[in-house]
């Protein structure tokens, strides 16, 4: 076979993998993603949100604040729907979902941020685990939501529009930005907690961006003030051991096919 | 099996060199896609594996082999695993995957004798361990000598060439015509 890769699907490879190293990096956005999904397996409720964003004050720079807008709609469903939300408010950037599991059966999934990424809760585990999304995907067009589950899985799903504001990083004096991440990549400086018990900042390329990881300084938003230090874990490229059982369930989600009778 | 050496590239690859990566998929991209071709359903797989490959190269890229300053081996080692059990590759990649661009699955349609040998393959593939359908696929459709193919797959040679000893009276009968020239090499499987 003489064939070689199509044109296109062959630059868009090069061009993930010649963004490494840069904050345009999906791959690495991705893998930091996998490594909290692997965290989180095992406990009730696999929810995630904009990565590392949820775990830091909801009004650091670059944080997406969201605020429910307009009427609610519940659905309950055995594997995979669409629901239909109506039509989006002009001024809504997001999604809010509430997912229950009724069911001790598989892994139910929605799309998140612009629908590259997704949130999942792993009902085999717990048949009343639950999963807060403030992220999900608002619908392309339409008005109907997709939400995707194994097709044994028994779910409900409360879901509301929300507008998405998410606010600017700082710039300190010295040009470095600090913030926390966000879909549009990581600030120079992102918060974290000297061995001390102070909180403060650390340089990203130097703590997340870097595979050898020693002692890092912590600093004020100045980049310059040193306010402690901190030895991040070891192994910042781990070997992602997802559990069988879950890939299994996660092969199992189905999505709704559209048709004007798929909203029971 | 390479005539370039990866050294200094896969030096700054290593330190995350997002442009080195690039270079490296230029260079070895069409043996990883043939082969992934030769070992999945169709050209989407093979474009999924092919992508999966490079972007594991990258995740794993502190404990990858280079064989004779070469990363192309433990690509190919990785095609080959990742093609025989392809959807758990897209798991890990999925959201990525599912971005690529794709073009039209047809113009790509192999005739009747290639989708032949390549079920043939896989089949017989599927029926082996990880390490001993990797070696296979090195050593017989790669012309990797066997002590690289035992390098890039973390054995020692000695211990590749009594398997694939082994491994040659399994498949002998399944896959003797997708590689019908003898060997002549001193350490080649098929003579």
């Amino acid at each position: 076979m003489s064939h070689d890769m199509q044109p296109e699907t062959s630059a868009a490879i090069r061009m993930e993998l010649a963004a490494l190293g840069t904050r345009a990096s999906s791959l690495q956005r991705h893998q930091r993603r996998a490594r909290v999904t692997a965290s989180l397996v095992g406990v009730a409720a696999v929810a995630l949100t904009t990565s590392a964003a949820a775990l830091f004050v909801a009004n650091a720079p670059g944080a997406t604040v969201t605020s429910a807008l307009g009427t609610t709609t519940t659905a309950t469903h055995t594997g995979p729907a669409l629901v239909d939300i109506g039509a989006a408010p002009s001024t809504a950037g997001a999604v809010i979902i509430d997912v229950t599991c009724l069911n001790r059966v598989g892994v139910v999934q929605v799309p998140t941020d612009d629908g590259t990424s997704t949130s999942g809760i792993d009902c085999s585990v717990s048949d009343s685990g639950t999963m807060h999304v403030t992220d999900g995907q608002l619908p392309d067009g339409g008005t109907q939501f997709s939400v995707n589950a194994s097709p044994g899985t028994t779910w409900r799903a409360t879901l509301q529009y929300a507008s998405s504001v998410t606010s600017e990083w700082g710039v300190n004096a010295q040009g470095q930005t600090y913030g926390i991440e966000n879909r549009q990549g990581h600030p120079d400086l992102v918060p974290y907690t000297a061995d001390n018990g102070r909180k403060g900042w650390v340089l990203w390329e130097k703590t997340f961006g870097a595979d050898r990881v020693g002692t890092v300084d912590v600093y004020e938003t100045d980049g310059v003030t040193v306010i402690g230090r901190a030895t991040p874990p070891v192994g910042t490229l781990p070997e992602v051991p997802l559990d069988r059982g879950l890939i299994d369930d996660l092969e199992s989600v189905e999505t709704a096919v559209p048709s004007p009778s798929s909203t029971p | 099996m390479n005539d370039q050496d990866d050294g200094p590239l896969w030096e700054r690859a290593q330190e995350n060199d997002g442009e080195a990566f690039a270079v490296l998929f230029d260079r070895h991209r069409a043996r990883v896609y043939r082969r992934a071709m030769s070992l999945t359903d169709g050209v989407h797989d093979a474009e999924d594996v092919t992508a999966a490959a490079f972007y594991e190269l990258w995740r794993k890229r502190k404990t990858v082999d280079v064989v004779s300053g070469s990363v192309l081996p433990w690509l190919l080692v990785t095609t080959v695993n990742l093609s025989r059990n392809h959807r758990r590759a897209a798991t890990r990649y999925r959201s990525l995957l599912q971005r690529l661009p794709r073009g039209d699955e047809l113009i790509h349609a192999r005739n009747d004798e290639q989708m032949e040998l390549r079920a043939r393959l896989t089949t017989s593939l599927a029926g082996l361990s990880p390490a001993d359908a990797a070696l296979v696929v090195l050593t017989s459709l790669e012309d990797m000598p066997v002590w690289q193919a035992a390098q890039a797959l973390g054995v020692k040679p000695a211990t590749a060439r009594v398997r694939l000893h082994r491994i040659r009276r399994r498949l002998r009968d399944d896959l003797h015509d997708l590689d019908p020239t003898p060997r002549t090499s001193p350490e080649g499987i098929y003579s």
